[in-house]
C-alpha cells in the first residue's frame, strides 16, 4: 500500500518536474539536484514555484534551499498532509 | 518578432509563454537593483527590437523615490533613439505611499509619480503597464512570495506569474498589431437579458435593476468605445423592424443610430459579418464580434479566423475582465478618433449620392472637395504618427513612424506634408502625409499615404500635383518615389504604375 502510495507521488512529482524543466526530465527516488543538468537555478526557481501551488505548500527559505533531492521534496510533502 | 526585457527581478519564469511561440525571439537581462545603467546602455543594442520591456518592482525592492526617478528619467531618455516600442512594466507605487499614517508626499495622489509618469508618455513610443491591474484583482497576498524574493529576486506566486505572462502577450500583440476598428455585438443576452422574438418587448430587460444592470452596464462600454472612434455594428438574428422598436421604446444607453451598421435578419452572421466589412471598406482583421452563444462564436471563429471573438457570459467579473481587454484599447486618442461615426455617416451619404447621380467625374465634382496642405507642421504630427502605422492599402513604403522619428526626420531639413480634406458632407479630418528626403537640389518621396476614406475621387492626383509643384517652386527636382510593396498596398502599386505612364510623368 505504502509503495503504490509512492509510485503516484513519483508519477505526480514526474509532471511537475516536466513542467518546470522540459518534458526530456527524467526522475526516480535516487535523484539528486546534481545528477540533473537540466536542475540548475532557475529551474530550481520553476520547481519551487510549482510544488508550492499544486501541494499548496508555505515553504521556508531553509526549507526551499533544503529540497535538492526527490527523497527530501517527498518527505516535505509527506510532511505538510500529517 | 524580436522582445528584449531589463528586470530587476529574475524574470524567467514570466517569459516561459513567449519562449514558445516561434515567432517571437526574446533576450533578458537582470540587474537587481542595478536598473538605471543598464537602461542607458540598453539604449545601444536595441537594434532590431520591437518591443523591450523594462520590468521594475518597485514595492519588492523598497526603492527610495530619488531611485525610482531616475529610473523614469532613463527610459525617457533612450525612447528618443528607439524605433521599437518601450513597454514599462511596473509596479512603482512603493508601499511606504499606500500607508495612511504617513504624510503623503504625493499631493494627496496615492501615485506620487504622476507626473513623472506623465512626462515620460509624452514620448510616442512608450506605454506604461502598472501591475497594480493584477494585485487588486488578486489581491496583495495572492501576489507575493518573499521567501523566493529574497533567494532568487523572484518574488512572486504562480498565479501572479501567469497573470502577468498573459497581461504581457496582450501587451505585446497590443503594440505590434493594428489597432481593432470596428465593435459588431448580438442582440439577445447581450444588449440586454431575454430573447425578443420570444419574450417581447416587455420581457427584455436592460435597465439599473438587478437583472438587467449587466447589459446595461455593458451597452454603457459600447457607448464609450464609439466615442473613443470605433465603429459599432449590430450583428443579430431577428426581425429588424422589432429592434429597432426595442431601441425606441426602451430607455437604453444606446440608440439605434449608434450602430452605423445593422444586420438584423436571419442569414448566416459570416455573411453578414463579410458584407458589413465591404460596405466599410475596412479589413475583417480589424472586427471584434461579441456574442453570448458558443454556437456563433465558433462558427465565426472557424469560417472568418482573422475576427477576434469574445464570448460575453453574464458574470459581473468575468465582464470586467472583458471590457479591460487589450483589444478595446487605442495606443492615442486623436480629434480624428473623436469624430469616426460621423465620418464613416458622411461617407454612407456620398455613396448615396454617388447613386443617383450621372458619371463618376459628375460625381466627385458635386461633392466640392477641398483640400488643405501643411509642411512640417508639428501640431498634425500624433496623427501623422498614427497614420504611419494605421493605413495599410495606399501605401508606399508601410513603416511606423513615432512622433519623436517624425520630429527628428523634419529637423534633418526634409519635409513632412500634411493633407487635410473635406466635402459638402463633412470633414475627413488629417487623410494624407508626404515625406520629402531633401538630399542638396534632390528630393525623393521617402513615403506618400493616404488614409481610405480618401481614396477614388482625384486626390491621389492632386495632392501629389501638389507637392510636386511645391517641391518646384522651392527649386528641388524630384528624383524618385520609394516604393516597397506589401500584402496590402496594391491600390498604392496601381496608381504608382499610373502615374509613370501618364504623358507628363511626375518622375522625371
Amino acid at each position: 500500500m505504502d509503495v503504490q502510495h509512492n509510485d503516484q507521488q513519483l508519477d505526480k512529482l514526474q509532471d511537475i518536474f516536466r513542467q518546470a524543466m522540459g518534458d526530456s526530465v527524467r526522475i526516480n527516488l535516487d535523484t539528486r539536484k546534481n545528477m540533473v543538468p537540466e536542475w540548475d537555478s532557475i529551474n530550481h526557481l520553476n520547481l519551487i514555484v510549482e510544488l508550492e501551488s499544486t501541494y499548496q505548500l508555505g515553504l521556508s527559505m531553509e526549507e526551499i534551499e533544503k529540497m535538492d533531492s526527490v527523497k527530501s521534496i517527498l518527505e516535505r510533502i509527506r510532511d505538510s498532509r500529517n | 518578432m524580436k522582445i528584449s526585457v531589463i528586470s530587476d527581478i529574475t524574470f524567467e519564469p514570466v517569459l516561459q509563454q513567449l519562449r514558445q511561440q516561434n515567432d517571437i525571439v526574446v533576450e533578458s537581462y537582470q540587474y537587481a537593483e542595478l536598473i538605471v545603467p543598464e537602461i542607458m546602455q540598453a539604449g545601444s543594442r536595441l537594434e532590431g527590437v520591437d518591443v523591450l520591456i523594462i520590468h521594475v518592482d518597485a514595492w519588492f525592492f523598497r526603492y527610495e523615490d530619488e531611485y525610482i526617478r531616475s529610473i523614469l528619467e532613463s527610459v525617457a531618455a533612450i525612447a528618443g533613439n528607439f524605433r521599437g516600442n518601450i513597454l514599462l512594466s511596473n509596479n512603482l507605487s512603493n508601499g511606504r505611499h499606500l500607508s495612511m499614517l504617513k504624510n503623503n508626499p504625493g499631493n494627496g495622489s496615492l501615485f506620487p509619480f504622476e507626473s513623472d509618469v506623465k512626462k515620460i508618455l509624452a514620448a510616442s513610443n512608450v506605454y506604461f503597464y502598472d501591475v497594480n491591474r493584477i494585485i487588486s484583482r488578486m489581491g496583495f497576498q495572492n501576489v507575493y512570495n518573499f521567501n523566493l524574493g529574497f533567494l532568487y529576486q523572484m518574488p512572486y506566486t504562480k498565479g501572479f506569474i501567469s497573470a502577468l505572462e498573459t497581461e504581457l502577450t496582450g501587451m505585446i500583440r497590443f503594440l505590434t498589431h493594428p489597432e481593432k476598428k470596428a465593435i459588431f455585438v448580438d442582440c439577445d443576452n447581450t444588449l440586454w437579458k431575454g430573447i425578443l422574438g420570444e419574450d417581447g418587448l416587455s420581457g427584455i430587460q436592460c435597465d439599473k435593476n438587478a437583472a438587467g444592470i449587466f447589459f446595461y452596464r455593458f451597452q454603457e462600454f459600447l457607448r464609450d468605445k464609439k466615442n473613443e472612434g470605433f465603429i459599432l455594428g449590430l450583428c443579430s438574428k431577428n426581425n429588424e423592424e422589432d429592434v429597432k422598436e426595442a431601441f425606441a421604446k426602451l430607455n437604453m444607453p444606446l440608440r439605434w443610430d449608434d450602430f452605423l451598421v445593422r444586420k438584423v435578419n436571419w442569414l448566416n452572421k459570416n455573411d453578414n459579418l463579410r458584407e458589413a466589412a465591404e460596405t466599410l471598406n475596412i479589413g475583417l482583421d480589424s472586427f471584434i464580434f461579441i456574442d453570448d452563444s458558443d454556437f456563433e462564436i465558433a462558427s465565426i471563429q472557424s469560417l472568418l479566423p482573422e475576427i477576434s471573438c469574445l464570448k460575453l457570459s453574464p458574470v459581473y467579473a468575468e465582464f470586467l475582465l472583458l471590457t479591460d481587454n487589450f483589444l478595446f484599447k487605442r495606443k492615442r486618442l486623436t480629434a480624428e478618433d473623436l469624430g469616426k461615426t460621423e465620418q464613416y455617416r458622411a461617407e454612407q451619404q456620398r455613396s448615396e449620392a454617388k447613386n443617383v447621380s450621372g458619371s463618376f467625374e459628375d460625381y466627385v465634382k458635386s461633392l466640392d472637395i477641398r483640400m488643405d496642405v501643411t509642411v512640417n507642421h508639428a501640431q498634425d504630427l500624433p496623427r501623422l504618427a498614427q497614420l504611419t502605422e494605421k493605413t495599410n492599402q495606399f501605401n508606399f513604403n508601410k513603416e511606423p513612424l513615432s512622433i519623436a522619428a517624425l520630429e527628428q526626420f523634419m529637423s534633418d531639413q526634409n519635409l513632412v506634408y500634411g493633407l487635410r480634406v473635406n466635402d459638402k458632407f463633412g470633414d475627413y479630418g488629417l487623410v494624407g502625409l508626404m515625406l520629402i528626403e531633401v538630399d542638396k537640389q534632390d528630393a525623393t518621396i521617402r513615403n506618400y499615404l493616404l488614409s481610405c476614406r480618401a481614396l477614388g475621387r482625384g486626390i491621389e492626383d492632386d495632392f501629389l500635383n501638389f507637392v510636386t509643384s511645391d517641391l518646384r517652386d522651392k527649386g528641388l527636382r524630384l528624383k524618385d518615389i520609394i516604393f516597397r510593396e506589401t500584402a496590402k498596398n496594391a491600390p498604392a502599386r496601381i496608381f504608382l504604375e499610373k502615374i509613370k505612364t501618364q504623358e507628363k510623368p511626375a518622375l522625371t
